[in-house]
């Protein structure tokens, strides 16, 4: 199969990291910081071993603010949940997904904060930031914005913003699903305060894994019970990580996670990077020349696209050509992509998107048989 | 032991500063997380330092963790808090302090 729904989940994974699964079936079926078998004290010490490099590749303070979680959506939530007061008032980019949308609008449906949308203005930099500015009110004390579509691609200047954020004393969240292990993100320089990802993207883990964080803020919690440490007491514990990690952890997820972070740190996200966008920039010269294919920006130049590029055929939806593709043993995703604000933004709620994405993994090859699946439904007289 | 060389004494000398033949003590910390943290902390200062759970008797907080650690425990100690682990308590073959 020419697997290019990468955005979604990484695929193939990592063999370090699929030997890293099974081997942990095997020899760390334990219960971590639970009981004090050498077994459970090793198998706590690889996780720490994933809170270093985790906290390493995203400029984190420290290894124990480095919270695992079971996707980029559950840490979001934890996020919006346990930062804001009643009363607040966000800002949301207008390219966020629904892992933000839904808590921040659930949020202010019960009358508990508010929040506004900043329009982005892509590749203007001081257009999108002074959006987002306009909108700060007295009450503003979070803005929430993804570092890059995943529907369009667009970079957005989290730079820019959390400097911003940091002169005005809010706190700035970053939804980097779409870019952790492929662009550089330092959390102290970019003054993140909360920053959360997929493990099982860019990041090479397994699925039911994701990563959430923090600079140190505190969070409320949203969900309590046992961490393995200071059972005396019905308080949940104030400590990171454990404040935020109750329950029995996902440890062969964790460890093959890690695996995939050595996959990116040798690889390097810039590599990484490099090769997928070319492999982009390749999709879009190819099948820019069928006239039926409509995209809805400019050629996905470097550091202001991440490797997705959306498209259409002309009078098609996008779920009736994904279905042509599927057929052709070729995996896209079509449709809204849980971000209905972006497609609102890219004039594309009609039809949604067909949806590219590239991996480590993927070669020339995969996107030749794309264009030649993707010309051969168009030279159909009946496809639609 | 018999020290046959200059490299035995050296060894001997560096123990010894180490307080490797000092009295263990056991330093409280919240959780495993914290107890690797302050155990590699305690490493990178020369010490010598295990994680260990924290004997039943001595655990006021349930389910705790402790580093071990040979030499002076007091400033293991404020090595541990001048590096932001919060420290529980402290306990050495004599007793609690």
């Amino acid at each position: 199969m020419v697997y290019l729904d990468n955005a979604a989940t990484t695929s193939p994974k990592p063999q370090t990291v699929r030997q890293a699964i099974s081997k942990a079936m095997e020899e760390s079926v334990v219960n971590p910081g639970r009981s004090g078998t050498a077994t459970a004290k090793a198998v706590a010490e690889q996780i720490f071993e994933c809170r270093k490099k985790a906290a390493k590749l995203f400029g984190a303070k420290a290894p124990e603010n480095v919270v695992f979680t079971l996707n980029c959506t559950h840490a979001l939530n934890y996020v919006i949940k346990g930062a804001l007061k009643k009363g607040d008032h966000v800002i949301v980019s207008s390219l966020e997904h629904n892992a933000v949308m839904r808590p921040i609008d659930k949020l202010k449906k019960d009358g508990f904060i508010d929040y506004d949308i900043a329009q982005v203005f892509p590749f203007d930099t001081d257009m999108t930031v002074r959006s987002f500015e306009r909108l700060i009110r007295k009450n503003t004390t979070m803005i929430i914005c993804t570092h890059a579509s995943n529907v369009f691609g667009v970079i957005n200047p989290i730079y820019e913003i959390g400097q911003l954020c940091k002169n005005r004393d809010i706190m700035f969240t970053v939804d980097c699903a779409q870019t952790a292990g492929v662009l550089p993100v330092d959390m102290e320089e970019f003054g993140i305060t909360f920053l959360c990802c997929a493990g099982h993207k860019g990041l090479y883990g397994p699925m039911g894994t994701g990563l959430l964080i923090t600079d140190g803020t505190g969070l409320k919690t949203v969900i309590e019970g046992g961490t393995g440490n200071n059972s005396h007491s019905f308080d949940q514990p104030e400590d990171l990580p454990e404040r935020l990690e109750s329950g029995t952890m996902n440890t062969a997820g964790i460890l093959a996670l890690s695996k995939g972070i050595d996959f990116v740190n040798k690889n390097t996200p810039a590599m990484i990077y490099n090769h997928e966008m070319r492999l982009i920039q390749t999709a879009y010269k190819l099948l820019k020349n069928n006239k039926k294919v409509m995209f809805y920006h400019t050629f996905p130049l470097k550091w202001q696209f991440v490797p997705v590029l959306s498209f259409n055929v002309s009078g098609v939806s996008s779920m009736q050509t994904a279905e042509f593709f599927s057929k052709n043993n070729i995996a896209v995703r079509a449709g809204y992509h849980c971000a209905p604000l972006a497609h609102k933004m890219f004039g594309t709620e009609a039809f949604g998107t067909v949806r590219i994405s590239t991996s480590a993994f993927s070669v020339e090859n995969d996107i030749k048989k794309l264009v030649y699946a993707v010309n051969k439904f168009t030279s159909l007289k009946n496809n639609y | 032991m018999i020290l046959r060389s200059v490299t035995d004494l050296f060894f001997v000398h560096k123990m010894i500063m180490r307080g490797d033949f000092m009295n263990k003590t056991l330093i409280m910390v919240s959780s495993i997380t914290y107890a690797i943290k302050a155990r590699d902390i305690l490493v990178s200062y020369g010490y010598r330092s295990y994680i260990e759970t924290t004997p039943g008797h001595l655990d006021k907080v349930g389910c705790g963790y402790s580093v071990s650690v040979n030499g002076n425990a007091d400033e293991a100690e404020k090595i541990l808090t001048s590096n932001g682990i919060k420290v529980l308590g402290r306990v050495d073959i004599n007793g609690v302090s």
